[in-house]
C-alpha cells in the first residue's frame, strides 16, 4: 500500500467513523453565518408553538393506563359490553349524620343524587347501581315460592311504614355491604364509566366529569348531616388533574431557585436568563409540538415539562460555561461562542441523542400512556438539541457572558479533593464501596414491589379527600372492591346448562381455595340460589340439577342480579373477590385460573382471563416487572451503544455507565424503602434518571479525554476537567436536586414520590460522574491508554 | 329464547295441589313433576357421581346440611361430597374419604361403627369405620328402576283385584309410566334424608314422595311409596323414631306416623299446609314438628293434636335440638337462633356469631351447641336468657 492510499484510507476510516465530529465545522459554519436567521426563525417557531402551547389540554384515559395488547386486557375488551360495573366505576357513598338512611330526608337526598348521577355524562346508565335503581331487587322465599321486588317500595311515600318496608326489602335484597353500610349509615351509588361514550363517540373527558361529580353532587348534596365520599379511578385522576395547578406551581418554584443559583453562579444577569429562557423555549416547543401531534397532557406524565427543562439546563449550563471561560481567554463574544460550540457540540449532542432514543425505548412498555410519555420526553430531547446547542451559542455570540473568575479557594479545594478519586488507592477504595453499594441496592430492592401497596391511591397524600372517602368506603362496606373477573365463553344458548354450570363450579371450588380469595361469585350462586328458593328455602337443594329446564328456571327470575349472563347465552361472568391487590395476591390468582383455563379449555366451555379491576391490575403488573428490565436493557443498550460509537472503547463505557447504573439500582432500593410500588406512574422514573445523568459523565469524559489527549496525566487532566466542565455539572445536579426537593412538600403525594426519587437522581448521578467515573478511569484503563506516569504531578 | 320465564315450577305445584280433586291438574303437575324432577345423566368418570370429594383446607366453613353424633365423634355434611370429622366436639374437623362429589343431604347411624348417608342424584353411601372410608352402596340409576320394578308389581297387583278403585288404578298406572319414563330417561332421583330405626331397619327420603326401606341391613332397598298414602307425591324431609312410633314430615304440611315399626302408615292431621322439615322428639309422647316461616307445632298426644308453639320472628325453621337440662333450641333461616330454657314458656331469640342460614342443630356439652349451615360450623354457647327473662 503505498503512502498516499494508507493516508488516503485513514481518513476514509476517520470520515467513516466520525461523521458527527466532522459535520461540526459545516454546521458551525452555517450556524455562525446566519445569526439574525437563526434567532428570527426561533422567535417564530416559538411564536407558533407557543400559541399551541397554550391549547393543550389535561386529559386521561382508564385504557390508556392498561396495556391493551395484553390477552387478559384483549379479552376483556373483547367482552367490555358485557361487564358493566366490572371495569371503570366509580362509587358514591352517601352518608348520613343522623341514626341511619331510614329516614325521608335521606332517602330524598339519595334519590336525588341518583337522578343527578344517572344525568351525568360518561355514566353507563343501564350499569348504574343503588337502592333506588329498579336493577336492585329484594327476593325472599315463602310457602309461595320467591316473592319479589325492587328495593324501594312501588307505593314509597317516604312514611314510616314505607321506610320499615325499604329496612327490611334491603335486609332481603343482600345488598348490605355492597350497596348500603354494615351500619346502615350510608349506601352507595355504583356508576360503572363509559371511557369512549357509546353515543357521541367521544372520550370521557375525566377533569370535567370529575368536576361534574363535585358540583352536582358534592357541593350540591353536602350539608352537616349527608356527607358525601367518592372513591374510583376516574376520582383519582381527576383530583391529579385538578392538583396539576399545584403541581405547576412546583414547577414554577424549582425554575425560580434555578434562576437564583444560575445567577449566584454565573454572577451575570445574561449569564443566568440565557440558559434558562432558552431552556423554557425548549419546553414551549416540546408542549406545541406535542398539540401539534394531537397528544394531551397526562397526569402521569405531568413531569415530563419539567424533565426537559432540566436536562435543557443542564446542557445549557455547560455551554454558558465553557463561553464564560473562553471570554476569559480573551476571546471575543463571537469567538468564545463559536469555541464553546465546537467543544461541546459533539458530546452534547450524543449525550442528548442518548436521552432522546433512551426515552424512546420506553416505547417497547406496551402501555399507551407511557408510550405517549416516551414519545414527549424524545420530543423534548429534539427541542433541546435545538435550543440549547444550536440557538443558545448564538445567543451568547450576540450577548457574551461575564468571563469566568478566578476560582475560589474553597472550590479549589473542593475541586482538589475531588481529585483525589483519579488516584489509585482512593479509586480502588471507591469501586469497592460503589460496588458494595450496588451489591446491597440489588439485595434491598429485592422487596421493591409491583403495583400498589396501599388500599388508596398511592398518587395522593394519605390524608387527602380522595384517600379518607376511600377508606371510609373500605371501612363501611364489607364488599371487596378488588374484583378478579374470570370469563367463561360457552356455545350459544349454554351459558347456564348442567354441564357449563358444573365446570364454572368447579373453577369456583379450586379458586375460593386460593390464598386471597375471599369468595367468588357466578351464575352458578345464582343458580344455587335459585334452587334453594324454588325448594322453599331448603338448602339441601343447593345443588346444580342436571335438567336444564330446572336450570332455566333456576336462573330467570326475580333473584338474577343483571350481568350474570349475556343476552346470546354464551358468556358468564366469575367474580372474583380478593382481600387485596397486592402483586402476590394478583399474580396468585391469575396464575390459578390461567391453570385450570389450560387445562379445561378444549371443551366447549373456555374460561378466559381477566377483567375487573385486580384482572386488569394483574395483567398491567405482569407487563410492568417484565417491562421494567427490559425497560432498562433497552435504554442502556442504547446509551452504551452511542456512547461505544462516540469513544470507540469498552471501557469508557464502563466508565460512564456504571456511575448510572449504580443509581439505578440505589434508586431502586430508595423506592423499596419509601414503599414506592412500581407501577405505571412509576415505572419510567428509573429510565428518565438514566436520561438526566448520561450527559453529566459524557461530559466529563470527553473534557477528561481531552486533557489526556493533550498528554495530561489522568490526574492533572481530571482536576482541569473539574475546573471547567466538573464545576457545571455540580453546579446543575446541585440546582436541580433543590428545586426539585422541594416538590417533596406538594399536595400531590404522587409529585412528592417523584421529587425525592428525581432529587436522589440528580445528586447521585451528580457524584457518580463527578467520584466514581474518574476512579473507574484510574482503575480500568491501561498504563499505556494513560499518559506516562511520570508526569504526575507530586502536590 | 333460550332464558324463557319458566315459572319457578314450585309455584305450580303448590297451586295445582291445592285443587287436589282436579284430575286434570293433578296430571299435569305429575307431568311437570317428572319433566322437573329428574335430569338424565351420562356419567362420564368426571361425572361428580364418580369423582371423589376433594379435600380443603378449611372444610368447616363448607355449606354443610346436617349433622349428627355423640361426644367421641361428631358427623357433618355437605357441599360437594364432604364428610366432615370432629373428634373434640366440634372444635376442629376434617373429612372422610368419600367417592362422590354430589351435595349430601341427610346422615344416619345404624350401630355403633356404622353409618349412611345419602345424597343428590340418589347417591347413598355408607361408612363401617364411623366415617373414615365411605363405599358407594346404591346410585339414582338403580333407585329409578327399583322404583319402575315396584309400580310395576303394584299395577299388577291391582288389575288383579276386582275391587280395586278405578281412580286410583288410573293414578297408579300414571304413575307407573311415570316411573318407566324416569328409566328410560336415565332420570336420577334426589334424596333428602336417611333414617335408621335399628342397625337392620332404615329408611332412604326423597323428593317427590320417594320413599325406600331396608330391612336387612342395607343389603336390599324396597321402594315403597304408596305406603304412606302421600298421593300428591310431596318430599319427604325427616324422619324422627322415637319409642313408641316413626314420623316422617314433608313438604306441604305433610306428616305421616307409624305406630308399629313401619308395617303400616297414616297421616296425620295437620296444624299447617306449609312444608316442615324436622321432628324433634322431647319426651314420652311428645314432640315438636317445624318448618317455614316460623311454623313449629308441638304435640303432647304423638301427633293426634298440634299446638301453634309462638316464636317471636317469622323464619323458616330448618333444625330443632334439646340440651340435657331440657333447654329447646331452634335454628334456621337468617341466622334465627332461638331458645326456650326449661320451664319457661318463651322462645328467646340468641344473636348467632355468623347470622347465616342454618340447618341442623347439635347440643355438644351442657350448654354448647354445634350449628350447621351456609356458614360451615359454629359452635354457640346457649346462654339462659329466658330465666333472666323470668325474673
Amino acid at each position: 500500500m503505498t503512502k498516499y492510499g494508507k493516508k488516503y484510507s485513514k481518513e476514509l476510516d476517520h470520515h467513516l467513523m466520525h461523521p458527527l465530529k466532522d459535520s461540526e465545522a459545516i454546521v458551525e459554519r452555517t450556524l455562525f453565518g446566519h445569526r439574525p436567521l437563526i434567532l428570527a426563525l426561533c422567535l417564530l417557531m416559538t411564536c407558533v408553538f407557543g400559541y399551541y402551547a397554550s391549547n393543550l389540554t389535561m386529559g386521561a384515559s382508564f385504557e390508556k393506563m392498561i396495556p391493551t395488547s395484553h390477552p387478559y386486557i384483549a379479552n376483556f375488551l373483547e367482552n367490555k359490553q358485557e361487564m358493566a360495573g366490572l371495569g371503570n366505576t366509580v362509587r358514591i357513598a352517601v352518608e348520613t349524620t343522623g341514626d341511619d338512611i331510614y329516614s325521608a330526608e335521606f332517602q330524598e337526598t339519595l334519590k336525588q343524587i341518583n337522578d343527578e348521577v344517572f344525568f351525568i355524562p360518561g355514566v353507563d346508565r343501564s350499569g348504574l347501581k343503588s337502592i333506588w335503581t329498579p336493577n336492585v331487587r329484594w327476593t325472599e322465599v315463602t310457602e309461595e315460592g320467591f316473592v319479589g321486588g325492587p328495593v324501594i317500595p312501588s307505593e314509597y311515600d317516604g312514611s314510616d311504614a314505607e321506610l320499615d318496608k325499604l329496612r327490611a326489602n334491603v335486609a332481603k335484597s343482600g345488598s348490605i355491604g355492597s350497596l348500603v353500610a354494615n351500619n346502615h349509615k350510608s349506601a352507595i351509588i355504583l356508576a360503572p364509566l363509559y371511557d369512549i361514550s357509546p353515543e357521541t363517540g367521544e372520550a370521557l373527558d375525566y377533569d370535567q366529569f370529575s368536576q361534574r361529580l363535585e358540583a352536582l353532587v358534592r357541593d350540591k348534596y353536602e350539608s352537616d348531616t349527608v356527607k358525601i365520599h367518592i372513591t374510583g379511578f376516574a376520582k383519582v385522576v381527576g383530583d391529579l388533574i385538578e392538583g396539576a395547578g399545584q403541581v405547576a406551581t412546583f414547577f414554577a418554584m424549582a425554575i425560580a431557585i434555578t434562576l437564583v443559583l444560575l445567577l449566584i453562579y454565573s454572577r451575570s444577569l445574561i449569564g443566568a436568563l440565557v440558559p434558562l429562557i432558552c431552556s423554557l423555549i425548549a419546553v414551549v416547543w416540546q408542549l406545541g409540538s406535542l398539540r401539534l401531534l394531537g397528544f394531551e397532557l397526562d397526569p402521569y406524565s405531568m413531569l415530563v415539562p419539567f424533565l426537559v427543562f432540566a436536562i435543557a439546563i443542564s446542557h445549557g449550563v455547560q455551554i454558558v460555561n465553557s463561553t464564560a471561560s473562553e471570554i476569559g481567554h480573551g476571546f471575543d463574544k463571537l469567538q468564545a461562542a463559536r469555541n464553546a460550540f465546537r467543544m461541546l457540540y459533539v458530546p452534547g449532542f450524543i449525550a442528548l441523542l442518548s436521552d432522546g432514543i433512551g426515552f424512546i425505548t420506553l416505547m417497547v412498555i406496551d402501555i399507551t400512556v407511557i408510550q405517549d410519555l416516551a414519545i414527549a420526553a424524545s420530543l423534548g430531547i429534539a427541542t433541546i438539541i435545538l435550543t440549547n446547542l444550536v440557538i443558545l451559542p448564538v445567543v451568547l455570540s450576540y450577548t457574551g457572558v461575564r468571563a469566568a473568575g478566578d476560582h475560589f479557594d474553597l472550590l479549589e479545594k473542593l475541586w482538589k479533593l475531588l481529585q483525589a478519586a483519579s488516584r489509585p488507592v482512593p479509586a480502588t477504595m471507591i469501586t469497592l464501596v460503589a460496588a458494595l453499594m450496588v451489591i446491597w441496592g440489588v439485595e434491598y430492592s429485592r422487596d421493591l414491589k409491583i403495583g400498589d401497596l396501599d388500599a388508596g391511591a398511592p398518587e395522593l397524600r394519605p390524608d387527602s379527600r380522595y384517600n379518607q372517602d376511600n377508606a371510609f368506603v373500605t371501612s363501611n362496606f364489607a364488599t371487596s372492591a378488588d374484583l378478579f373477573v374470570v370469563m367463561v365463553k360457552t356455545s350459544d344458548d349454554a351459558c347456564v346448562s348442567y354441564d357449563t354450570l358444573t365446570m364454572v363450579e368447579h373453577f369456583q371450588s379450586m379458586i375460593n381455595r386460593v390464598p386471597g380469595v375471599q369468595s367468588s361469585f357466578s351464575m352458578v350462586n345464582v343458580a344455587k340460589r335459585g334452587l334453594v328458593g324454588m325448594n322453599e328455602g331448603n338448602l339441601k337443594w343447593a345443588e346444580l340439577s342436571r335438567n336444564n329446564f330446572v336450570m332455566n328456571s333456576a336462573t330467570a327470575g326475580k333473584h338474577v342480579p343483571p350481568g350474570m349472563v349475556n343476552s346470546d347465552c354464551n358468556f358468564l361472568p366469575i367474580v372474583i373477590y380478593l382481600n387485596d391487590h397486592k402483586a402476590e395476591t394478583l399474580t396468585r390468582v391469575a396464575d390459578a385460573a390461567a391453570d385450570f383455563a389450560a387445562q379445561h379449555n378444549d371443551g366447549s366451555v373456555r374460561f378466559e382471563l381477566a377483567a375487573g379491576n385486580a384482572g386488569i391490575e394483574a395483567a398491567t403488573n405482569i407487563v410492568i416487572e417484565t417491562a421494567q428490565y427490559e425497560m432498562l436493557a433497552w435504554v442502556y443498550g442504547v446509551v452504551g451503544v452511542l456512547v461505544f460509537l462516540t469513544f470507540r472503547s469498552v471501557k469508557t463505557v464502563i466508565c460512564i455507565i456504571m456511575p448510572l447504573a449504580m443509581t439505578s439500582v440505589l434508586c431502586q432500593a430508595l423506592m423499596t424503602y419509601m414503599g414506592i410500588g412500581v407501577k405505571v406512574a412509576t415505572l419510567p422514573v428509573i429510565a428518565l434518571g438514566v436520561g438526566i445523568g448520561v450527559d453529566y459523565g459524557i461530559y466529563i469524559y470527553s473534557k477528561l479525554k481531552f486533557y489526556m489527549d493533550q498528554g495530561e496525566p489522568l490526574t492533572d487532566a481530571y482536576l482541569h476537567t473539574l475546573r471547567s466542565t466538573g464545576k457545571a455539572v455540580a453546579f446543575t445536579g446541585l440546582t436541580l436536586a433543590i428545586g426539585v426537593g422541594t416538590w417533596a412538600w406538594s399536595p400531590i403525594k404522587f409529585q412528592a414520590d417523584l421529587g425525592v426519587l428525581l432529587t436522589f437522581m440528580f445528586l447521585w448521578n451528580m457524584l457518580g460522574a463527578l467520584i466514581l467515573l474518574p476512579a473507574l478511569a484510574r482503575l480500568i484503563l491501561r498504563p499505556k491508554e494513560l499518559p506516562k506516569a511520570g508526569l504526575e504531578p507530586t502536590s | 329464547m333460550f332464558l324463557s320465564l319458566l315459572p319457578p315450577f314450585r309455584l305450580s305445584l303448590q297451586k295445582a295441589a291445592s285443587g287436589r280433586s282436579d284430575l286434570s291438574v293433578l296430571i299435569s303437575t305429575l307431568v311437570t313433576v317428572l319433566l322437573l324432577s329428574v335430569g338424565s345423566a351420562q356419567a362420564g368418570f368426571d361425572d361428580r357421581m364418580m369423582r371423589p370429594a376433594e379435600v380443603i383446607a378449611n372444610p368447616e366453613r363448607s355449606l354443610l346440611v346436617d349433622l349428627i353424633g355423640s361426644d367421641e365423634r361428631l358427623l357433618a355434611i355437605g357441599e360437594r361430597g364432604r364428610v366432615l370429622i370432629s373428634d373434640d366436639l366440634g372444635l376442629s374437623w376434617r373429612q372422610g374419604a368419600v367417592p362422590v362429589s354430589v351435595m349430601l343431604t341427610g346422615i344416619a347411624q345404624a350401630d355403633e361403627s356404622s353409618f349412611w348417608v345419602v345424597g343428590h342424584d340418589g347417591i347413598v353411601i355408607r361408612s363401617e369405620d364411623r366415617g373414615e372410608n365411605w363405599t358407594k352402596v346404591l346410585e339414582g340409576r338403580k333407585i329409578v328402576e327399583l322404583v319402575a320394578e315396584y309400580y310395576r308389581a303394584l299395577v299388577a297387583e291391582a288389575e288383579a283385584d276386582p275391587d280395586y278403585p278405578e281412580f286410583e288404578l288410573e293414578e297408579l298406572m300414571f304413575r307407573a309410566e311415570e316411573a318407566e319414563l324416569a328409566v328410560e330417561d336415565q332420570a336420577l332421583p334426589t334424596l333428602l334424608n336417611v333414617a335408621f330405626v335399628d342397625a337392620r331397619h332404615g329408611y332412604l327420603l326423597g323428593a317427590y314422595g320417594l320413599l325406600l326401606e331396608t330391612r336387612d341391613g342395607g343389603e336390599s332397598w324396597t321402594p315403597i311409596n304408596e305406603a304412606l298414602g302421600n298421593i300428591d307425591g310431596f318430599h319427604l324431609n325427616a324422619l324422627t323414631v322415637t319409642d313408641s312410633a316413626l314420623y316422617i314430615a314433608g313438604e306441604a304440611g305433610s306428616l305421616f306416623r307409624s305406630l308399629d315399626r313401619g308395617q303400616s302408615w297414616e297421616a296425620l292431621p295437620s296444624p299447617y299446609d306449609g312444608s316442615f322439615f324436622g321432628l324433634q322428639p322431647l319426651n314420652q309422647d311428645s314432640l315438636v314438628a317445624y318448618g317455614l316461616r316460623g311454623n313449629a307445632f308441638e304435640s303432647r298426644d304423638g301427633g293426634d293434636s298440634w299446638q301453634p308453639l309462638p316464636l317471636p320472628i317469622k323464619r323458616t325453621l330448618t333444625g330443632m335440638a334439646q340440651l340435657e337440662n331440657g333447654t329447646q333450641i331452634l335454628v334456621g333461616s337468617f341466622g334465627a337462633l332461638l331458645v326456650k330454657t326449661a320451664g319457661s314458656e318463651q322462645f328467646i331469640p340468641q344473636p348467632l356469631p355468623l347470622p347465616a342460614p342454618s340447618m341442623a342443630v347439635l347440643p355438644v356439652t351442657e350448654d354448647q351447641v354445634v350449628v350447621v349451615g351456609l356458614a360451615g360450623v359454629q359452635r354457640v354457647v346457649i346462654k339462659p336468657v329466658a330465666a333472666k327473662a323470668a325474673k
